[in-house]
């Protein structure tokens, strides 16, 4: 084939011109650490990789879920242990008042403790986190339990359950209303009353000094220290879902992290490779097309 | 019997040729590097045989020619490999067009990063799970409001850019049409002047060349054909009808449609050109098919959002205990997403609960599970989002792969013009020890018949002298 001189030179420019883009896009690709730098680079690829990050937003977002949530259940699990702890002693004084050689000054005795545990019971009862009271339901901003002037305790929250999400396809209670745990709501079974009113009668069958009236208070008593038992149960295992959960957000965002990278970053070793490649390409077209375009007729010197 | 100095004039003759062909490649290299050029080559032809001579023949002689004339200047060319190089560069222009708007709409969306519209998207996901968790606080309803402004900011934005680009491409539509009349008008007149002109000369080359650059010229901008290939008049049509016959160029005019948008039309009778290759065809693609399609599907997505998330919100309770109203403006699309005023600056009114109590979370619950829901034609918003992703990726690599395969092409086919036509240093410098070897042969002839007359002066008649 003829070839002319502007042919040569298009010629010459268009490889110099194909081993420059090669080389920029191989250095794009190795200074960014990326392979995928447009959507249409792979369009699968980023399609996936949109995926992937909202999947990481999501893990974060429920990791965050949890650690929102958790110190509130920790908080109504502290509470619900002094409960525990007061019933418990609620219960001695009722077997010690119920024997039959109580006298009349340590009746008062015991009155006076369990007036204690009874204010004990409704601090606890409106036990705050941040602001939130924890036994209200979702009604965060009413104390639970409240004692109007006339000496009635009542229950002021609702009987909400505010569920968090925390993994995609769990979500968990963030609350125990205190319409359960104090049994207003008679979750303790029937022929129970509620833990105030409880105290109350305890505190009236002590009063009449009669025995046989403080023993059968005991049923109640039971019955309700079995219930807060639940209660704490049921949100020791919400606070061990959490853990659990929390542990697995974890291992998943990096697993999420590593597939990330996997289909956006470029394999260093070979980038740089390829880039080494096109650098030497690029050179050798720029040593070839400043021979070639050197040499003719015109300028040829015999040795 | 020819003239005693019949030889000297033959030998004359071929001085000349040779001198005008030496000219000729003078001229050649001194545009060696002029893509649009067409390498010339001398004709020579034989001078006339003279009466003279034939009668001579007659009488029993060989007849015998004048010498050599320089004839005809041709160009060297193959008019099927221009035809051949005049579609490849409407088809590469087609798609280098597209590739190249294509790489600004992916510049619009610049996915996948850290913080592309999807990342905004999921930040507000995540806003309404924070709430959840948390549905009594004021900073992290306000997070929430601002969180979700910047998602609607960054929809108009994008929108915005993509109708920006539309409206760009639709200004160079004017600007290219004009283009097309200045070359048809050039065209034509070249037309004319090559017509008064004596074909085959070193100056009517010069004019056709001139004329093929402006008829590729115009293959860059839209799918032309020419007739009457390399005559003195060419004849350009465009989608079937004439734009250039002769001396007479048929102006092409835009027309502002309703809706702003230029539509190419026949200057004297209106009718829609038809275009179906070059610049201008890929031009309108993207005006009128590919950005469009991106807009409503970006329109498609932001007003989902808003129906779904407003539909949601009207069910839940604010802080305040009110009924909710709507979250984003009502019948919003992606041109002019934005909160509802009355929520603006009031966080307290986002209707987080369900029944009314303020730690109540089931409605922000519900609008954060909107992300994982299928909200139209099977799709999450997500998955929306993703395909129009999906879409520009997808039609941005096909223009990215056409333009590289199409320019090959071209390549080619501009290299095998150029093999024909250009012209080559080595083959003139050849030549010209070719020419200035006949030239030092034609001379020599001059020097013997120089010498044979001085003989005849000279030395003959001497006899008793």
């Amino acid at each position: 084939m003829r070839t002319s001189l502007t042919q040569q030179i298009q010629n010459q420019l268009s490889y110099i011109n194909s081993a420059v883009t090669k080389l920029s896009e191989a250095q794009t690709r190795t200074i960014s650490g990326k392979r995928i730098i447009r959507a249409s680079d792979d369009v699968s690829g980023t399609n996936r990789s949109l995926s992937l990050r909202t999947s990481i937003s999501k893990t974060d977002q429920f990791a965050d879920n949890i650690s929102v949530s958790k110190p509130m259940l920790l908080t109504a699990e502290n509470a619900l242990a002094d409960l525990v702890k007061a019933v418990r002693s609620i219960r001695d004084i009722a077997i010690s008042a119920a024997s039959p050689d109580v006298t009349g000054g340590s009746g008062q005795n015991y009155i006076a403790q369990l007036d204690n545990i009874l204010n004990q019971i409704l601090d606890l009862a409106n036990t705050k986190h941040m602001d939130q009271y924890v036994f209200s339901g979702t009604a965060t901003d009413t104390p639970a339990v409240t004692l109007d002037a006339s000496g009635t305790y009542s229950y002021t929250g609702d009987s909400g359950i505010r569920r968090v999400q925390i993994l995609s396809w769990v979500s968990l209670p963030a609350n125990i209303p205190g319409s359960t745990v104090f049994n207003f709501d008679g979750s303790a079974g029937p022929n129970t009353t509620d833990l105030f009113t409880m105290v109350n009668q305890l505190k009236e069958a002590i009063a009449s000094g009669d025995a046989k009236a403080v023993s059968a208070q005991l049923d109640n008593i039971d019955a309700n220290l079995d219930n807060l038992l639940t209660c704490s149960a049921r949100l020791g295992s919400w606070v061990a879902r959490m853990d659990r959960a929390q542990d697995l957000l974890a291992e998943t965002k990096m697993r999420l992290q590593e597939m990330i990278s996997d289909t956006e970053d470029i394999d260093l070793a070979k980038a740089v490779t390829e880039l080494k490649t096109y650098e030497n390409i690029y050179q050798a077209a720029l040593l070839i097309s400043s021979r070639i375009l050197n040499i003719s007729l015109a300028n040829l010197t015999l040795q | 019997m020819s003239s005693t100095f019949f030889g000297l004039s033959v030998a004359q003759s071929g001085l000349n040729a040779q001198r005008r062909a030496m000219d000729i490649l003078g001229y050649n290299i001194a545009h060696a590097n002029d893509p649009t050029y067409k390498r010339q080559r001398l004709v020579l032809v034989e001078g006339a045989v003279l009466a003279q001579a034939q009668e001579a023949s007659v009488l029993g002689s060989s007849p015998f020619g004048t010498g050599v004339n320089a004839g005809d200047v041709l160009r060297v060319r193959d008019a099927l490999i221009e035809r051949r190089l005049r579609t490849a560069t409407q088809a590469a222009s087609d798609w280098q067009y597209k590739a190249q708007v294509m790489k600004q709409v992916e510049a619009i969306f610049a996915e996948p990063s850290d913080s592309g519209l999807q990342a905004d998207l999921d930040k507000f996901w995540a806003s309404w799970q924070k709430l959840a968790s948390n549905p009594e606080s004021l900073p992290i309803r306000s997070a929430l409001l601002e969180d979700a402004a910047a998602l609607c900011q960054r929809i108009q934005y994008t929108y915005a850019q993509l109708r920006n680009t539309a409206n760009d491409l639709n200004a160079t539509v004017v600007d290219r049409v004009n283009l097309i009349n200045n070359i048809s008008q050039e065209i034509a007149q070249l037309n004319v002047q090559i017509g008064s002109l004596e074909p085959n000369q070193v100056g009517t080359n010069e004019l056709q060349n001139r004329r093929d650059a402006l008829v590729l010229e115009l293959s860059k901008l839209v799918a032309v054909n020419q007739h009457e290939e390399g005559g003195v008049g060419v004849t350009i049509s465009i989608g079937g009808r004439v734009l250039v016959q002769g001396g007479q160029a048929n102006l092409l005019k835009c027309v502002t449609l309703e809706g702003g948008s230029q539509q190419i039309q026949w200057a004297n009778d209106g009718q829609e050109l038809r275009i179906t290759g070059g610049e201008l065809n890929g031009l309108l693609w993207l005006r009128d098919e590919a950005i469009p399609s991106y807009m409503s599907q970006l329109d498609t997505f932001a007003s989902t959002l808003v129906d779904k998330v407003n539909a949601l919100h009207r069910t839940g309770r604010t802080l305040t205990g009110s009924d909710g109203q709507d979250f984003f403006k009502a019948g919003c699309t992606a041109a002019n997403i934005a909160l509802d005023p009355s929520i603006v600056d009031h966080p307290e009114l986002i209707a987080a609960s369900s029944g009314g109590s303020v730690g109540d979370n089931g409605v922000a619950l519900a609008i954060a599970g909107l992300e994982g829901e299928p909200v139209k034609d099977g799709m999450t918003l997500n998955q929306l989002y993703r395909a129009l992703i999906a879409d520009i990726g997808g039609s941005a690599a096909i223009a990215y792969r056409q333009a590289t395969a199409h320019q090959l092409s071209l390549d080619q086919f501009t290299t095998q013009q150029q093999s024909v036509s250009g012209v080559s240093i080595d083959e003139e410098l050849t030549n010209l020890i070719k020419f200035q070897q006949a030239y030092n042969a034609a001379a020599r002839i001059i020097t013997v018949m120089d010498e044979m007359i001085d003989v005849l002066v000279s030395k003959t008649g001497v006899v008793g002298r």
